[in-house]
C-alpha cells in the first residue's frame, strides 16, 4: 500500500513465508512488514524513515543422513503398533528417524529484526545537498534445542536441552555533503562523506543435561539434572570513516572521478587501525565523438580505466590482543578450571589492501540489438589477512598474521542480445544473456619469504586454497604384482605417482599440487523468449576446473565396519582403478586413503525453466483484476557434471543435498 | 550564513566524535588476556591448574592407551581398533602422516608452553611464599614429566624452558641427554619445593610422586637403549635408593587383596593405600562433553583440553560380548574392542597361585536377556559366555553344551597362538567402571593410576640385579610376589637368584602393571622391543624394525619449521 499528499508518502507493505525443508521438522515461517515515509519539513528540508520488521520462526533438524547411511539395513523402522523403533537393528544404533518422535527433538530458532533508516535530507543552496542518515539494525534470536535421550545426539546417554539467547545491534550514521556544478560545458560534482558504525553482539547461554521429562522441551531448564552450565560473551567492533570524492565531466564525453577514503577499525591493532584508500577512473564515451556521429551501426561505445586501493579489516575483534583458553581439572571433588595461553597477540596486525587496475569497454550495435561489455582487470593483495600454521615445538599451532600478496586477474565478458523481435502485438521475441567470467588467483610472495609453505598449503604461483597430496593414478592391478611389491602394496591397493621415480614414496617428494578449489571458469546463458501470451525463460550455469572435496567418494568405509557411500571398489573380478579393494586392516587413515577425495567438481547445469502464461486483460477486467500471470519453474533439474547423479554445486558435502525444485505460482495485481 | 555555521558545527561535532582514538580501542570485556590476569592470585592459579590438564589427555583416554599399550607383547588390534599401525609397524601407514602422533605432539609441546609460562609468572606471584613455593615443586614436576614422555616417544627432539612469546618458527634439536639433565634438575627443584607435603592432597603433586618418579627416570636413563653416556651403575644405585626411601618413608602399602586395587569404591587416588600418584577424574562434566573423536585422532581437537573430562578406558579393552546370545550391552562395558589381549599375556600368569589373573581379566559374562538361541537352559543371571586362557576337556564342553557359550583357549588362539577372531578375546578388566549412570555412558570417574608403590619394588629389584646386589633384588621382588599370591601360596610364588633376569623382570612387569601405560617404554628401555614384538605379536612381527624404537615426527611439525634442512624426520620414516 502506498500513498502521499504534497507534503509526504508513505507505503507500507506486509508479508508471509511459508517454506519446508527437505527432510520432516525443518521448516521456516517469516513474516514480515515494512512501513516507510518521508515529509517535508520546510522547504528544503525533508525527512523521511524506513522501518522494517520480520519475525521468523525456523525449525531445524539433525542431519539424519550419515546415521541412515552408516546403521546396519536390516531391522524394522515401525513395529507392530506402527510406532517407531528407536533401536531398530542393533541395541547400540539409534534409528535415524527417531528424532521424529513426538517431543524427542527441537531445535527451534525465533528470531526478531528490525532493520531501521532515518535521514535528513537538505537542500541547503541549489547544488548543495547535505544528508544524515542513521541506520539501526537490530537482532534478537533465541535458539532453543532439546534432545533426547534417545535421538542421534543423544545416543542413549543423556536429555540435553539448552537456551541461547543473542542480540546482534549495528548502528550506522553517514553524514555526506554533495555539491554539483556546471559551468559550461563542464560538470563537477564533489562529495564529502563521514561515518561510524558500531556493532555489538551479547550472547548468554543456558544448558543442561538429564531433563526431568520431554514435555518440558527447552523451557525448564531448571529440571536438568546434571552438568549445569552457564557461558556468556560480548563483543563490540567499531569503524570511523572520511571519504571524499570528485566527478568531473567534459562535454558529457570526457568522465573522470577521483576518491580518496580513511578507515579507522577497531579490530587491527593499535598503531595500525587506519588505512587509507584512493582511487580514481576516467571514461571516454567515444560513440558520442564526431567521427563517430555517422556510424549508425554502433550504438554505444564507452572506454573506461580505473585504479584504486581498497582494504580488508575482516578478522575477529580481539585477535590482536591474545587469548586464554579454558581448560578442565579438578582436586578432589571440586573443578580446578584452568587458563592457559591459547592464541599468540600479534601487535602487528594491519589493513590487507588490495590495489586493482580495471579496464572496460562498453558496446552496443545495431540500437542496442547487440549490446555488451568487456572488463579485464589485475588485483595485487598484500598483507594478506590469514590464519598461519607454524611448529608445534613453539607451543602454539595458529596465529594470525598478514601472510603475504596474492594477484587475481581475470576478464569478464556480458553480452545481451536481442535476437527476435517481432514488434507486433503478441509477436515472437528471442533475448539472450550472456556472461563469461575467468579469473587466475596466485600468491606472489610469502611473509616468511619461502617459496612453499607446506603446513598451510600455500606455494608461490598458486591460488590460496590448493590441494597438496599425492596423486592418485590408479589401483594397482593384477598382473603388477612386482612394481607394486617394490613400494610395499598389493594388487587392489591405491597407486599414487613416484614423481621423482626413486622407487620410494615419501611425504617430502612425491606430494605435489592435485588441483585448487578455484574453478577456471563461470559462464550463464539466460534465455527469454515470448509468444502470444507465454513467456520462457531457460536459465544455464557453469563453473569449470575446480577440484572439490567429495564425500560420496572420500568417505569410502574400506574396512566395512560401517555403511557407507557406495562406491566402485576392486576386486579381481572388478578390475577398476576408482576405489581400492575392502580390507579390514585399513581405516579412513591409511595410506593414500585421502587422495580419494580429490574429485573434479565442473558442472553445467541448466538452473531455471520458467513458463508463464499472462491471462488477457479483457477477461480480468469486469472481475476487476489488473494483471494476473501463471508460472512454473523447474530448478536445478539438469545437472551435467563428473559426478552424477551428484550435484556439485553443493560442494561435496553429502548432507542436505541440493534439491530440485518444481515451482508454480501466480502474480496477482489489484 | 546561519545555515552554513550550522553544518560546520555538526560536522565538526561529527568529526571530534568519531576520531577519538579511545573510540577505535578493544577492550574485551568476556575473554580474558594474560596482561593483566596472569599477575593475580587467581590468574596463576588457574595457569598452574591447566598445566594439570594434559594428565588428562594422555591418563584415561585412547590415543595414550594406544601409544603405550599397542605394539608391544601384550596386546594385538581389536576388533575396531583405530590405530592398526601401531600395532602394525607397517611403514605405508605408520609415518609422519599418522594423525594420532600430531595430536600429542602438539598437546605435549603445548603443555610444557604453559609450564614454562607457569614457572615465569611464579617469581614474584602474589601468591603467599608456602604456596608459591609449592606450586613452583608442582609446575617443575609437571614439566619434567612432559619431557620425559616427549624424548621417550620422539628422542632427541627440540625443547625450550622458556615461555613463547611472538611467534617461533624454528625449533633446534636437542640429545636426549640434555633432556634427561633438564629432567632431573626439574625433578630436584619439585623435590626440594615440595618438601612439607608428604600425604595426598586431592591430586597435587606430593613430595613421594617426585620422588617416585625420578627413581623411574633414572631407571630409564641407566637402561640398556640409552644412549647419552650417563654413569649406568649410579644411575642404578640412585633409583634403587629413592625406590627404598619412598617405599620405607611414607605409608602407601601394598594391597592385601588385589581385587581391591581395581574396585570402583577403592578407584579416588588419595584414598588407595597403593597409589603414589593419579591422574583426577571426577563425575562433574559441566565443563564439557566426552570428545572421544579428539583422542583417537580424528576430528578437530581444538576442543579437547576442555572437554576432556571422562575416563574413557573402560571402553577401550572390551570385546563385543553382546554379539553372543543372552547377551545385550549392560553395564558391563560397551565393546570398543581396541586392544585384545595376547596368549603370551594370559599364558604369564599361574592363576591357581597368583591373585592377579582374576584380579586384572574378565573371564565370565552373565545373561541379560531372553535370546538365548541354542542355550535353550540358559535364564536371567546365569553364565552366558566364559572366555578362558585354559584348554577345556571334551566331557566339560559337553557338559555345558546347552547351558552357555563356552571359549577356550584353543577357540580364542590358534595353533600358532594368534588370536583367531579379534571381537572375542579376554579382556584386560583393569578400567572397566559398572558404577556409570547408564550403560551408554562413555565416561567414567575412575582415576588414573600414575604410580604406585607395586612400581617401586619392581624398580629396586631391577636397580639392584643390574648393580650385582642379587639377594636384594630377590628379597624386594619376593616382597610384592607373595603379597599378590593367594593366602596359603606365598611361599610358591617366590623366586629364587636363579629366576631373576631382565626377562623375568619385565615379565613381572607385565603382570603388575599391565594397562598402565608403560609397557612400551619398559621394552623400548631394555632393548627388548623387537625381541618381544618379534616373538609375541603377530600384528607387527614381520615389520618391526630398529628404527621403530622411536616414534615418528608428524609432518606437520617438519612442514611448518623453517630450518629444516637441520629439523628432519626420525630415521627410518618417511
Amino acid at each position: 500500500m502506498s500513498g502521499g499528499t504534497e507534503l509526504s508518502t508513505f507505503n507500507f507493505s506486509l508479508g508471509v513465508y511459508d517454506e519446508k525443508g527437505l527432510l520432516a521438522n525443518d521448516n521456516l515461517r517469516r513474516y514480515n512488514g515494512m512501513l516507510s515515509g518521508d515529509y517535508k519539513l520546510f522547504n528544503n528540508v525533508k525527512i523521511g524513515a524506513n522501518i522494517m520488521y520480520t519475525y521468523r520462526d525456523n525449525n531445524k533438524r539433525q542431519d539424519p543422513l550419515n546415521q541412515a547411511n552408516k546403521i546396519i539395513p536390516l531391522g524394522k523402522v515401525y513395529d507392530e503398533n506402527g510406532e517407531i523403533n528407536i533401536y531398530p537393528a542393533s541395541n547400540t544404533s539409534i534409528s535415524p528417524i527417531a528424532d521424529e518422535i513426538e517431543d524427542n527433538y527441537v531445535n527451534n530458532t525465533i528470531g526478531k529484526r528490525m532493520f531501521s533508516t532515518s535521514y535528513l535530507d537538505w537542500d541547503i543552496l541549489p547544488g548543495l545537498k547535505f544528508k544524515t542518515t542513521l541506520g539501526l539494525d537490530m537482532q534478537d534470536y533465541r535458539q532453543g534445542i532439546y534432545y533426547g535421550q534417545y535421538t542421534i545426539n543423544g545416543a542413549g546417554n543423556q536429555s540435553h536441552s539448552s537456551i541461547e539467547n543473542t542480540t546482534e545491534q549495528r548502528l550506522t550514521w553517514e553524514n555526506i555533503l554533495n555539491w554539483n556544478k556546471s559551468i559550461k560545458k563542464h560538470d563537477f560534482t564533489v562529495l564529502l562523506g563521514h561515518s561510524v558504525t558500531d556493532y555489538l553482539k551479547e550472547t548468554a547461554k543456558a544448558e543442561g543435561s538429564n531433563q526431568v521429562s520431554a514435555t518440558t522441551s527447552f523451557h525448564d531448564l531448571a529440571g536438568n539434572a546434571s552438568d549445569k552450565a552457564i557461558e556468556s560473551s560480548r563483543l563490540e567492533e567499531r569503524m570511523v570513516s572520511f571519504f571524499g570524492r570528485v566527478n568531473y565531466k567534459f562535454n558529457e564525453k570526457y568522465l573522470l572521478t577521483a576518491s580518496l577514503r580513511g578507515d579507522g577499525a577497531s579490530q587491527l591493532a593499535a598503531g595500525n587501525k587506519w588505512g587509507y584508500f584512493p582511487s580514481t577512473a576516467v571514461a571516454w564515451r567515444i560513440n558520442e565523438e564526431s567521427f563517430l556521429e555517422n556510424v549508425d551501426v554502433l550504438s554505444d561505445l564507452k572506454l573506461r580505466a580505473s585504479w584504486g586501493i581498497s582494504g580488508n579489516s575482516a578478522i575477529d575483534a580481539y585477535s590482536t590482543l591474545g587469548s586464554l583458553g579454558s581448560s578442565t581439572y579438578a582436586f578432589g571433588e571440586n573443578p580446578a578450571y584452568g587458563y592457559y595461553p591459547a592464541t599468540i597477540s600479534n601487535p602487528d596486525l594491519k589493513w590487507e589492501k588490495t590495489t586493482t587496475y580495471n579496464l572496460g569497454v562498453d558496446f552496443g550495435f545495431f540500437n542496442g540489438r547487440i549490446s555488451g561489455a568487456v572488463e579485464l582487470y589485475l588485483s595485487n593483495t598484500k598483507d594478506l589477512l590469514m590464519e598461519r600454521i607454524i611448529p608445534a615445538t613453539s607451543g602454539y599451532t595458529l596465529v594470525m598474521e598478514n601472510i603475504g600478496k596474492t594477484r587475481n586477474k581475470g576478464v569478464e565478458v556480458t553480452l545481451s542480445t536481442v535476437n527476435i523481435d517481432n514488434r507486433r502485438p503478441g509477436g515472437f521475441k528471442w533475448n539472450t544473456d550472456l556472461t563469461f567470467y575467468r579469473n587466475k588467483e596466485e600468491i606472489v610472495e610469502l611473509m616468511s619469504g619461502v617459496e612453499r609453505d607446506l603446513s598451510n598449503g600455500w606455494f608461490v604461483g598458486s591460488p590460496t586454497e590448493v590441494f597438496y597430496d599425492y596423486e592418485k593414478i590408479g589401483i594397482w592391478q593384477l598382473g603388477e604384482e612386482e612394481e607394486a611389491a617394490k613400494y610395499g602394496q598389493v594388487p587392489g591397493d591405491i597407486k599414487v605417482k613416484d614423481q621423482n621415480g626413486n622407487g620410494q614414496i615419501d611425504a617430502d617428494n612425491d606430494r605435489v599440487i592435485v588441483g585448487t578449489s578455484r574453478p577456471k571458469f563461470t559462464m550463464s546463458m539466460n534465455n527469454r523468449f515470448s509468444y502470444k501470451n507465454f513467456d520462457l525463460t531457460v536459465f544455464i550455469y557453469g563453473r569449470y576446473g575446480q577440484t572439490i572435496r567429495s564425500e560420496a567418494s572420500g568417505n569410502y568405509k574400506i574396512n566395512g565396519l560401517e555403511n557407507g557411500p557406495k562406491v566402485n571398489y576392486w576386486t579381481p573380478e572388478n578390475p577398476t582403478n576408482s576405489h581400492p579393494r575392502p580390507d579390514s586392516n585399513k581405516n579412513s587413515n591409511s595410506a593414500y586413503m585421502s587422495t580419494l577425495w580429490y574429485q573434479d567438481g565442473s558442472f553445467f547445469k541448466i538452473r531455471d525453466i520458467t513458463l508463464g502464461y499472462t491471462v488477457p486483460k479483457r477477461v480480468l477486467e469486469p472481475i476487476g483484476i489488473s494483471n494476473l500471470r501463471v508460472y512454473s519453474t523447474m530448478k536445478n533439474f539438469f545437472t551435467f557434471s563428473h559426478m552424477d547423479p551428484y550435484d556439485p554445486e553443493r560442494g561435496g558435502n553429502l548432507s542436505f543435498p541440493m534439491t530440485r525444485q518444481l515451482i508454480f505460482g501466480l502474480n496477482l495485481t489489484f | 550564513m546561519k545555515n552554513i555555521k550550522y553544518i560546520g558545527c555538526f560536522i565538526l561535532f561529527a568529526i571530534l566524535f568519531g576520531a577519538c582514538e579511545d573510540y577505535l580501542t578493544e577492550k574485551n570485556k568476556s575473554g580474558i588476556t594474560a596482561d593483566p590476569f596472569y599477575d593475580t592470585e587467581e590468574g596463576v592459579e588457574a595457569l598452574v591448574n591447566s598445566c594439570y590438564t594434559p594428565l588428562r589427555l594422555w591418563y584415561g583416554k585412547e590415543g595414550g592407551a594406544s601409544l603405550t599399550e599397542l605394539g608391544t607383547d601384550l596386546f594385538v588390534r581389536g576388533g575396531d581398533c583405530k590405530h592398526p599401525e601401531l600395532s602394525m609397524y607397517d611403514n605405508i601407514n605408520f609415518n609422519g602422516q599418522t594423525p594420532i602422533i600430531k595430536v600429542y605432539w602438539d598437546w605435549f609441546y603445548a603443555a610444557i608452553n604453559w609450564c614454562n609460562t607457569a614457572l615465569n609468572y611464579l617469581e614474584d606471584s602474589p601468591l603467599s611464599d608456602n604456596i608459591e613455593d609449592l606450586r613452583k615443586g608442582e609446575v617443575h614436576f609437571l614439566r619434567a614429566f612432559y619431557l620425559w614422555h616427549i624424548t621417550e616417544i620422539w628422542g632427541d627432539v627440540a625443547f625450550s624452558t622458556e615461555e613463547s612469546i611472538g611467534v617461533i618458527t624454528t625449533a633446534e634439536r636437542r640429545p636426549v641427554s640434555e633432556f634427561y639433565q633438564q629432567i632431573l634438575e626439574d625433578l630436584d627443584n619439585a623435590i626440594s619445593f615440595l618438601n612439607g607435603r608428604t600425604a595426598h592432597e586431592n591430586g597435587r603433586i606430593t613430595k613421594p610422586a617426585a620422588e617416585a618418579f625420578k627413581a623411574r627416570v633414572l631407571l630409564t636413563r641407566a637402561s640398556a637403549s640409552y644412549v647419552g653416556g650417563s654413569d649406568q651403575n649410579s644411575d642404578y644405585q640412585q633409583a634403587a635408593q629413592l625406590a627404598k626411601k619412598v617405599i620405607s618413608d611414607y605409608s602407601f602399602q601394598l594391597a592385601d587383596d588385589y581385587a581391591y586395587l581395581w574396585d570402583m569404591e577403592n578407584s579416588e587416588g588419595s584414598t588407595n593405600g597403593e597409589v603414589i600418584f593419579y591422574c583426577n577424574y571426577t563425575n562433574d562434566y559441566t565443563l564439557g562433553d566426552y570428545n572421544l573423536e579428539g583422542f583417537d585422532g580424528n576430528a578437530d581437537d581444538a576442543n579437547a583440553f576442555r572437554t576432556a573430562a571422562g575416563n574413557h578406558l573402560h571402553l577401550m579393552y572390551c570385546p563385543r560380548y553382546d554379539f553372543h546370545p543372552g547377551m545385550d550391552i549392560d553395564l558391563s562395558g560397551i565393546g570398543y574392542q581396541r586392544y585384545a589381549s595376547t596368549k603370551h599375556l594370559v599364558d604369564l600368569f599361574d592363576e591357581e597361585i597368583d591373585q592377579r589373573y582374576y584380579g586384572t581379566f574378565r573371564e565370565v559374562w552373565y545373561c541379560n536377556n531372553t535370546s538365548v538361541g541354542d542355550y535353550v537352559d540358559m535364564q536371567i543371571g546365569d553364565t552366558s559366555l566364559v572366555f578362558t586362557k585354559k584348554v577345556v576337556s571334551a566331557a566339560e564342553r559337553q557338559r555345558v553344551a546347552t547351558r552357555y557359550r563356552l571359549m577356550d583357549a584353543t577357540d580364542i588362539f590358534d595353533a600358532n597362538d594368534v588370536l583367531i577372531d579379534n571381537r572375542n578375546f579376554i579382556q584386560m578388566n583393569k578400567h572397566s567402571d559398572p558404577t556409570r549412570a547408564t550403560a551408554m555412558d562413555v565416561r567414567s570417574s575412575r582415576d588414573a593410576f600414575i604410580i604406585r608403590i607395586a612400581e617401586m619394588y619392581l624398580i629396586v629389584a631391577e636397580a639392584t640385579m643390574q648393580t650385582g646386589a642379587t639377594s636384594e633384588a630377590v628379597e624386594y621382588m619376593n616382597i610384592l610376589r607373595s603379597k599378590r599370591a593367594y593366602t596359603g601360596k606365598e611361599e610358591q610364588m617366590k623366586i629364587t637368584q636363579a629366576d631373576l633376569n631382565i626377562d623375568f623382570i619385565l615379565e613381572e612387569r607385565a603382570r603388575e602393571l599391565v594397562g598402565e601405560n608403560l609397557r612400551w617404554f619398559d621394552l623400548k628401555r631394555t632393548n627388548k622391543l623387537l625381541e618381544y614384538v618379534q616373538k609375541y605379536n603377530s600384528d607387527g612381527k614381520d615389520n618391526i624394525k630398529e628404527y621403530h624404537m622411536l616414534r615418528p615426527i608428524p609432518q606437520t611439525q617438519l612442514d611448518a619449521v623453517e630450518n629444516k634442512d637441520t629439523f628432519k624426520q626420525n630415521p627410518g620414516y618417511n
